[in-house]
């Protein structure tokens, strides 16, 4: 054994994965998530920090074109995969380890690869490189400042599947957004996935897992993780109910927490995950829901760009999770016709 | 304890080697609390990544921050004495420490700035604003033991913390000092700059070798603050029995120790909500420190 491929098996034990979720496939995405967990993989953060990439579901054309964009990015080796079944999760991760061992594909994959060609046409000082340069306009205190046009997502970490929110920015600050979902091709299979309050606990959990990833309290977050791979994987509910008791006396009990979810729109950010944990703990004990306040269909593409308008990216990232992804809209693309 | 003393410039890649050691202790013990794979697999995943590049990238200024982190925490570490040995004892340790963490503004920003991407460029303003924010009370922090000490030398500093270590006095200072390294590692719920919410913000677009260098040196960072806090809070070299570098490698990795732990347990603090807690609240705490132990030192 060579020392190059030595040192690929062990660079491949942790793989980074970037996942593509799709909007109505998230137990296939949430196993995939938790295949990657086990064995001690880690989600990449960005299409430069993934050695793979993995598209959760059957995408639209829209989604799908988003995500070969992001796959042009990988610095590579890199490895390519769809998971449509949540019980070939570990399959898949095997396949993809396998690719990232391969030295003769990825030498091959290497010499296919283009890089992005400056068009000298297309360059001159107000284009360097062929990209327009910024514009202006006033920012909050009336001061001329660059305004930029940058889409968040589709694909970036924690964020809600399909969602698409062009914002206008200026510094780090959301000037203007529009919101638009890129939809399925179509949904995914309910069979083998959790139903009934099962399916509620582990979509509650799931959501608390997100915005607490956003908030950057990584070890609450993996808390809720946990317990969602549990639920998903048909622990018994009770013992579920109680740590996420547990998990909910500690997030309402955090100052910090409190302190930095505060004054963020729609109201009060922190109360409502806790809510959420308080929810996911009902719904695993079985208990009716009191309170469902499930947003109609398409309503976060219509209320998202006033709420994230005028807030620093970050603080309209943990606005972005804390819209229950589950309640995002539900469209297909057949539904477009 | 014996004074403390300059070696010779040869032993400066032992320094070196001493660092990048104890900076591999604070990743490895990171990977254990976090369930995570050893360092090592991170370090064989990105020497075999290729490099990424990006249209229109600053790529001078892009590699300099990249591999500023590294050098930045080398050149801090030159003034900190492991036991009685010190590479440069310099009159003034205490300012070059300091001078030496403002460099890393520079260095974060270019890391943020150069590659021409906007979350890079977002996690690039966010320190600058962090920094804005931690630098006055970690200069008064870092101040303290100075004051105490009579000197800027920091072989005095360590002489003036017999028998009595300065965390004693100045508790305040230390926890200050500890939150401005957190700070300048971009670490735990200070890595704000390089938070997943903006997709890793300055680390967004490196890969391989040049993602290894940044995160290196961020355990570097955190690791050259632990010496200089265990030196001039925790009495350096001194204490009973063990010979003195022991007693300073062992408070060292006692302090990384806690850096390294801090990092999962807290929410990350956006800049503006940092910016009140440094201004209304640990800047007025460490001015209060200074004085009370600049008014013992006067009464002595």
């Amino acid at each position: 054994m060579g020392l190059s491929e030595a040192v690929g098996r062990l660079a491949v034990r942790g793989v980074h994965l970037l996942v593509v979720a799709v909007p109505e496939w998230p137990t296939v995405r949430m196993s995939l998530e938790q295949a990657v967990f086990a064995r001690s993989w880690r989600l990449a953060r960005s299409a430069a920090d993934a050695d793979a990439l993995v598209v959760c579901g059957r995408p639209g054309a829209e989604l799908r074109g988003a995500a070969d964009r992001v796959w042009a990015q990988l610095p590579g080796p890199r490895a390519r995969g769809v998971l449509t079944t949540p019980a070939n999760a570990d399959a898949l991760l095997d396949s993809l380890a396998a690719e990232l061992l391969d030295a003769g594909s990825q030498r091959r994959d290497a010499r296919s690869r283009t890089s992005y060609a400056v068009n000298a046409a297309d360059e001159d000082e107000m284009t360097p490189a062929g990209i327009q340069l910024a514009g202006e306009g006033p920012d909050r205190d009336g001061v001329d400042l660059d305004v930029l046009h940058v889409p968040l997502g589709p694909v970036l970490p924690h964020w809600p599947a399909g969602l698409r929110l062009d914002c206008r920015l200026q510094g780090d600050v959301v000037v203007a957004a529009q919101a638009r979902m890129l939809p399925a091709a179509e949904p995914e299979d309910p069979t083998g996935a959790p139903a009934g309050d099962r399916r509620r606990a582990v979509m509650r959990c799931d959501a608390s897992y997100r915005l607490l990833a956003v908030a950057g309290w990584d070890a609450a977050a993996d808390s809720a993780r946990h317990v969602r791979d549990q639920l998903l994987t048909g622990a018994p509910m009770s013992d579920c109910a109680s740590r996420l008791d547990r998990l909910r006396r500690r997030v309402e009990r955090s100052v910090s927490l409190r302190w930095l979810l505060r004054d963020l729109p729609p109201g009060d950010v922190h109360r409502r995950l806790v809510r959420w944990l308080a929810e996911a703990a009902a719904a695993a004990r079985g208990e009716r829901e009191t309170d469902p306040r499930v947003a109609p269909p398409g309503s976060v593409t219509e209320t998202l760009p006033d709420l994230v308008a005028g807030l620093d990216l970050g603080a309209a990232r943990l606005v972005v999770a804390a819209h229950e992804p589950d309640s995002v809209v539900s469209v297909r693309e057949s539904a477009h016709g | 304890m014996g004074e403390v003393g300059q070696v010779g410039v040869g032993w400066v890649v032992v320094a070196a080697l001493v660092l990048f050691a104890v900076a591999g202790a604070g990743a490895g013990l990171d990977g254990v609390l976090a369930a995570r794979c050893s360092p090592l697999v991170e370090v064989a995943r990105l020497v075999r990544q290729r490099r990424r590049r990006t249209v229109a990238a600053d790529r001078p200024l892009w590699r300099i921050g990249g591999a500023g982190l590294l050098v930045v925490a080398l050149l801090m570490v030159v003034v900190v004495p492991l036991g009685r040995w010190t590479v440069a004892d310099l009159s003034v340790g205490v300012v070059w420490f300091n001078a030496m963490d403002v460099v890393v503004w520079a260095m974060v920003w270019l890391a943020g700035w150069g590659p021409n991407s906007v979350h890079s460029l977002v996690g690039g303003y966010r320190f600058l604003a962090q920094a804005l924010s931690y630098e006055l009370p970690l200069m008064f922090a870092i101040t303290t033991p100075a004051v105490a000490a009579g000197s800027l030398r920091i072989a005095d500093v360590v002489r003036a913390q017999q028998p009595l270590w300065f965390v004693v006095s100045m508790p305040v200072a230390l926890l200050v000092f500890l939150t401005g390294v957190v700070a300048f590692s971009v670490w735990g719920p200070l890595g704000h700059p390089a938070g997943s919410d903006v997709a890793g913000g300055v680390l967004e677009e490196l890969s391989g070798v040049d993602r290894l260098l940044v995160l290196a040196g961020r355990y570097a960072l955190l690791a050259a603050g632990a010496a200089f806090g265990a030196t001039l809070f925790l009495g350096g070299g001194n204490g009973p029995l063990l010979p003195a570098w022991a007693w300073s490698l062992t408070k060292t990795l006692a302090l990384l120790a806690v850096l390294v732990a801090a990092r999962r347990h807290a929410p990350s603090v956006r800049a503006d909500r940092l910016a009140e807690v440094g201004w209304l609240v640990l800047l007025p705490l460490v001015l209060v420190q200074v004085l009370v132990v600049a008014v013992l030192a006067v009464a002595r």
